[in-house]
């Protein structure tokens, strides 16, 4: 039975890994379930199921903020949410086949490739376009989009238009992300939003938002299959996905005052250590 | 670059508007169930068997109002907030005559129902 005392760890863990999580851009899931598997010793099923929960709770308290102010592209988000609907609810039933040690070796490998991506982030300067036009998926569906700039731009108008490319590409990489989301209870933004700015030439501001709106849906749908699974258990999820939410809150607030950006290339180094660790659980029990 | 994406930008924003407080009013009542379950839970702790839940548990466990019921239910609640966005947004497509993002929405709710009734156990 799992006292108070555990409760307060899972939730001051979940807040440091929230926190960690807004600064890096990387989520909170990336952290928790390594953190909840190597450090408390539970069931890696257990700690994904936690960390879903605590996924959909970010999701959804960010979402609200974002589609106020209206930086969402709720089109777009809501037509790659089929290949990531479709890939989260085939990554929570495989999942579910799948024993603690192969699930911790899928887990190493999605970690290394998160560090990759924040090490390269950190390394590589964003000067992406936007797109010229519109191709026929976004054109059919009218999936570009517009968002208001608190500060004017050059034309003295305030607000922003922005085509999409490449929609096959990205719903295709949506698909893949969704697998990982429900496999391994991760949000999967570290996948859709450089596919988003470098596939589809979204700006950040635009395609951050759109694959939060996008993760409230991936991660309900692999949590419902987690919770009718038994993997959900409410005295960890609980704890975690409030402890999640706040870190989450005073670590978007922090990003004002700490540059994260400079500590990139070693985080991205720490995680690649953590994926080392896990491997070695996984393979040989230690 | 193209023109905005809605030809009726007024009526879309407003709708963004009502979904953002549909967010934060969920959220609050999901959010405010799973805190009173868990005040409850450290009061009167109790032995539960977690790796036993199924729907039908769920429910038991909401029905008898326990403390562990309270917070499945908060989390169920949870859960659903992004069903029922998906929902709206459909409902909103519909009313404006939008078929084909109302077929992209209607898909997306089928995933979401399969992942309900799709029964491993």
């Amino acid at each position: 039975m799992i006292d108070i005392v555990s409760n307060c760890s899972y939730f001051i863990v979940a807040f440091l890994a929230g926190i960690i999580g807004a600064l890096f851009g990387i989520g909170g899931g990336i952290i928790i379930v390594p953190t909840l598997t190597l450090a408390f010793g539970l069931d890696p099923h257990i700690a994904i199921g936690a960390s879903i929960v605590a996924v959909v709770a970010t999701s959804v308290a960010s979402t609200g903020a974002y589609v106020k102010e209206d930086l969402v592209n709720m089109r777009l988000g809501m037509f790659l949410e089929v290949g990531t609907s479709f890939g989260a609810l085939v990554g929570a039933i495989t999942a579910a086949y799948l024993k603690n040690n192969e699930l911790l070796i899928l887990f190493s490998v999605i970690l290394t490739y998160a560090s990759y991506t924040m090490y390269r982030s950190s390394k590589t300067p964003e000067h992406l376009q936007f797109a010229a036009k519109n191709d026929f998926l976004a054109e059919k569906f009218h999936l570009n989009g517009r968002y208001e700039e608190k500060h004017s731009n050059i034309d003295g108008t305030n607000v922003i238009n922005y085509n999409v490319e490449n929609v096959p590409e990205v719903l295709g990489i949506s698909v893949g992300a969704g697998i990982a989301s429900g496999l391994l209870g991760v949000g999967g933004g570290f996948i859709k939003v450089p596919a988003l700015v470098k596939l589809s030439k979204l700006p950040m501001k635009a395609a951050s938002a759109t694959s939060n709106f996008m993760i409230g849906v991936t991660a309900s749908t692999s949590a419902i299959v987690y919770l009718k699974l038994g993997y959900v258990d409410p005295l960890i999820a609980v704890p975690v996905a409030f402890g999640t939410l706040f870190g989450a809150v005073l670590g978007a607030r922090l990003i004002h005052y700490i540059d994260a950006s400079k500590l990139r290339a070693y985080f991205a180094g720490l995680l690649v250590l953590i994926a080392i660790r896990l491997f070695i659980q996984a393979v040989f029990g230690i | 670059m193209s023109e905005p994406k809605s030809p009726n930008l007024e009526r879309e924003i407003a709708f963004e508007n009502l979904v953002s407080i549909y967010f934060r009013i969920t959220l609050l009542i999901s959010g405010l169930l799973m805190l009173v379950g868990i005040v409850l839970f450290a009061r009167h702790p109790y032995a539960f068997d977690f790796t036993a839940i199924t729907t039908r548990v769920i429910l038991q466990e909401i029905n008898k109002l326990s403390s562990v019921g309270i917070m499945l239910l908060g989390i169920t609640i949870l859960l659903l907030i992004p069903l029922g966005r998906v929902v709206i947004l459909m409902t909103y497509y519909l009313s404006n005559s939008d078929y084909r993002m109302s077929m992209v929405s209607f898909t997306v709710l089928i995933f979401m129902l399969l992942g309900m009734i799709f029964n491993i156990k």
